[in-house]
């Protein structure tokens, strides 16, 4: 069906989408290794669905699609975009189950998989981008500002959770450290499995008590 | 040729050999202001329905399309970049002055390569039978002087299994819209074109063709009249703009 209001969104979605892939060639190649597959996205609150179709190097966002897609992505929007930026484990492997991301996935996961690695290595050229606009010199002095202030961010971010850590477990002993952590955690295994082998005694211990004696020769 | 049938070209009534001539003027003095004209007259709505008309078309690379009364190469320019190197683009115009227009544009923005371009009457398409896997009218049919027969050409031409998309002004489906558009086609537009393109009756000619041309109904059922089979239209803001779809079987 047609609607005014989502073509606009996403007519200005794609527009802006190929704009900033025009400064990151990188992702462009990534994108066209990905040329006819298709991904559809249903969220369910707000009620609203695409298609996005991978042309030449470039991303298509679309109300219709006539076939079946490769892959269709089910849920809510926060949950959805949860699964699309944050769908990484720790590792920087991709998430091999939905199970409680309240996302349901249907047909291939190989190509929802390609996807979450070209979103993570994402690196957009800004700096490129701004120059077009207000030449190369201030656009490197903003670049520049911006990226010493990102590096701050990193790093005071850091030092705060180091200094918290510390508190909780040093200072107030509120938490317990990740040594101590794991201390417990192999005890809990050990006392699991001496449970364990424990069960299969007495459960010999049962058989052979409930077996008949045998009959001497 | 003593041909006495006439046909309309707004209101007025002409004979059937002179509709397409007096057309032809119309675009002839349009042309070089048609894309600022459209955005003006739209609102930059027309934007939107031909985008969705590419929505729906599902051309994929390596496929060849025919863009009838392609004009300036609006959907051309999009379908060029789906079909890729592998496919064709066929953009044809029966009017000289608006196919140049298109073309240059076309080549100034570097849409070259997958593109043809062909001066050809819609009601006698010089191609094979059974070429294109998708053909488009935009805002063209009306203007043709046989429908039908433009209609059954276009059909001729798709490959089985291939799509035609018209799309077209319609009949508004909401009374206030449609009252509203009345007013605003028969008291604005003309004025309009007067300030920007200089050609008030091209304008006028403009609102009075549409009123004349088929409503979604009708022209769903001179599709199937014509053969074409899943035929189905989709009505766009409230109906003033019309897209149908329909397959060759």
């Amino acid at each position: 069906m047609f609607g005014e209001l989502q073509s606009t969104a996403l007519a200005g979605v794609e527009t802006a989408v190929n704009q900033a892939l025009q400064y990151d060639p990188a992702t462009r190649l990534a994108i066209e290794e990905l040329e006819g597959k298709v991904l559809a996205i249903e969220s369910t609150l707000p009620p609203l669905s695409f298609y996005i179709l991978h042309n030449q190097g470039s991303v298509l966002l679309r109300s219709e699609y006539d076939n079946e897609p490769d892959t269709r992505l089910k849920g809510s929007a926060i949950d959805l975009l949860s699964v699309a930026v944050g769908g990484l484990t720790s590792e920087g492997q991709s998430r091999s189950s939905f199970f409680g991301t309240g996302v349901e996935m249907h047909g291939d996961s190989a190509l929802l998989s390609r996807v979450q690695t070209i979103l993570k290595n994402l690196e957009v050229d800004w700096e490129a981008a701004l120059a077009t606009l207000i030449g190369d010199v201030p656009a490197h002095l903003i670049g520049k500002q911006l990226r010493a202030f990102k590096h701050w961010q990193n790093d005071a971010t850091n030092r705060a959770s180091d200094v918290i850590t510390g508190f909780q477990q040093e200072e107030v002993q509120l938490t317990p450290s990740r040594n101590e952590c794991d201390a417990f955690y192999q005890d809990v295994q050990y006392l699991r499995k001496e449970v364990d082998r424990a069960e299969a005694r007495l459960n010999r211990l049962s058989i052979s008590l409930d077996e008949p004696p045998r009959q001497g020769g | 040729m003593s041909d006495d049938k006439t046909t309309h070209f707004g209101y007025q009534q002409v004979p059937v050999g002179e509709k397409a001539a007096k057309v032809a003027d119309v675009f002839h003095s349009v042309a070089a202001k048609y894309d600022v004209m459209n955005d003006l007259m739209s609102g930059g709505v027309h934007r939107l329905w031909k985008r969705f008309t590419i929505e729906l078309s599902g051309v994929r690379t390596g496929q060849k399309v025919l863009d009838i009364a392609g004009g300036t190469g609006d959907l051309t320019a999009k379908f060029s970049r789906l079909v890729g190197p592998t496919g064709e683009v066929v953009l044809a115009d029966i009017n000289d002055s608006m196919l140049k227009v298109g073309r240059d544009k076309l080549l100034d923005s570097g849409v070259c390569g997958n593109v043809v371009f062909t001066q050809a009457d819609a009601q006698y398409l010089p191609f094979p039978d059974n070429t294109f896997d998708c053909i488009t009218i935009a805002f063209g049919l009306r203007n043709v002087t046989d429908k039908d027969l433009a209609l059954r050409s276009m059909l001729r031409v798709l490959k089985p299994g291939g799509r035609l998309l018209v799309l077209e002004f319609s009949k508004p489906t909401n009374p206030l819209v449609e009252k509203f558009y009345d007013f605003y086609s028969f008291n604005v537009l003309p004025k309009m074109g007067q300030l920007v393109a200089n050609d008030a009756d091209s304008y006028q000619y403009l609102a009075e063709s549409i009123r004349m041309h088929p409503d979604q109904e009708t022209l769903k059922g001179m599709m199937n009249d014509a053969g074409f089979v899943n035929t189905k239209f989709y009505n766009m803001t409230s109906g003033i703009v019309a897209l149908h779809r329909g397959f060759k079987p």
